[in-house]
């Protein structure tokens, strides 16, 4: 597995907070977004997927309620609490933090040692 | 034909899974989304093969998720229970209605016999014998009970609770006294539109064909009404025994 896919599966809870910000969706929905963001390079799995929603649903930063579809089978919706958004603020400054000490930690040193 | 595979898919995958209703909610979540992505791989000219393959290829291990799922199967009684009592609501209701069509259709062919044998000019329309137009009504009055009642037998568990068989007894006394109070509450709300119906009828009828001396009868089929939708009350929701 590559890097990358490891890092948006640490990040599983933050990115799914960060896709709700907007607008409530469900789980397909959420994993197009990332498809779509992502040019068709990375999706999560199922598994993963729902299993972050469980976890941010016992922490209160999600809520979900069943949609109405008419046609087909009944969507599971789940939007955004307030703490949700705190969360994924927190998550946001967190990432930027580490990204900028890896950068650190792997780019050569821009200073010429003399 | 596909939807049906990755249905019988997923109830293998669910095997694992502990009964109870976050289950079942998850179970349905899951294969809503495969559905949706089936149906856009197809879409996009994937083979139904190939798709199908997708589809189940992305769910991925789901030990852990079914591990979040515990194991309280007192969750699934009660979820089983909050079907069966909204279940045998709409049985209820479905009945009852399909009941009062059935007379109402009774009412309407009875009435017309009646306006037949008295020879009324209200029935002769252009000479022809307007009986049959009573007759087609009545039949025509009993085309939604009869869909109304196939509709109501076919309220069946969903899958996943089919085989979850709970004795009537478990039901409480309580929900069944809610249940009664609601029969009642629907009960009076059809008489008092049956009877506002039977006036108006009673007055369009009387008027139209100034047979004063017979249209009261449509009274007496009211009565006959009110009569059965209580002897109904009692079968289907008999007073606890105190």
């Amino acid at each position: 597995m590559s890097i990358t896919a490891d890092i948006i599966r640490g990040h599983t809870e933050t990115i799914i907070l960060a896709s709700l910000m907007e607008h409530d969706s469900y789980g397909y929905q959420i994993n197009k977004d990332i498809l779509r963001k992502t040019n068709n390079r990375y999706e999560l799995k199922e598994a993963t997927l729902y299993t972050a929603f469980r976890r941010l649903e016992q922490a209160g930063y999600i809520t979900t309620y069943w949609g109405d579809e008419r046609v087909g089978a009944r969507r599971r919706y789940y939007s955004i609490t307030q703490e949700g958004r705190k969360a994924c603020e927190q998550g946001l400054r967190e990432w930027k933090e580490a990204k900028a000490v890896i950068d650190k930690l792997l780019e050569p040193d821009e200073y010429v040692r003399v | 034909m596909d939807n049906l595979r990755i249905r019988k898919y997923m109830d293998q995958l669910f095997d694992s899974a502990p009964v109870n209703r976050r289950t079942v909610e998850l179970k349905e979540e899951l294969i809503a989304n495969a559905l949706e992505k089936y149906n856009d791989l197809t879409l996009r000219g994937y083979g139904e093969d190939e798709a199908f393959q997708l589809v189940i290829g992305s769910i991925g291990d789901v030990g852990q998720l079914f591990a979040d799922l515990g194991t309280d199967d007192d969750y699934s009684l009660t979820y089983y229970l909050q079907w069966a009592r909204e279940a045998q609501e709409k049985k209820a209701v479905l009945t009852a209605i399909s009941v009062g069509l059935f007379l109402l259709a009774a009412v309407v062919l009875v009435v017309s016999f009646l306006l037949y044998w008295y020879n009324m000019k209200f029935i002769y329309i252009h000479g022809q014998n307007m009986n049959l137009l009573g007759i087609g009504l009545a039949l025509l009055l009993c085309v939604v009970p009869v869909s109304l009642l196939v509709y109501a037998r076919k309220i069946q568990p969903p899958m996943e609770l089919a085989d979850y068989t709970v004795s009537q007894a478990a039901i409480s006394r309580e929900t069944r006294k809610q249940r009664r109070k609601r029969f009642k509450q629907i009960k009076g709300s059809l008489e008092g539109l049956m009877w506002l119906l039977i006036v108006i009828f009673y007055f369009l009828v009387s008027f139209a064909t100034h047979a004063w001396y017979i249209t009261w009868i449509v009274f007496l089929g009211g009565a006959a009404v009110e009569c059965l939708l209580d002897a109904l009350t009692k079968i289907f929701f008999p007073a606890d025994q105190e």
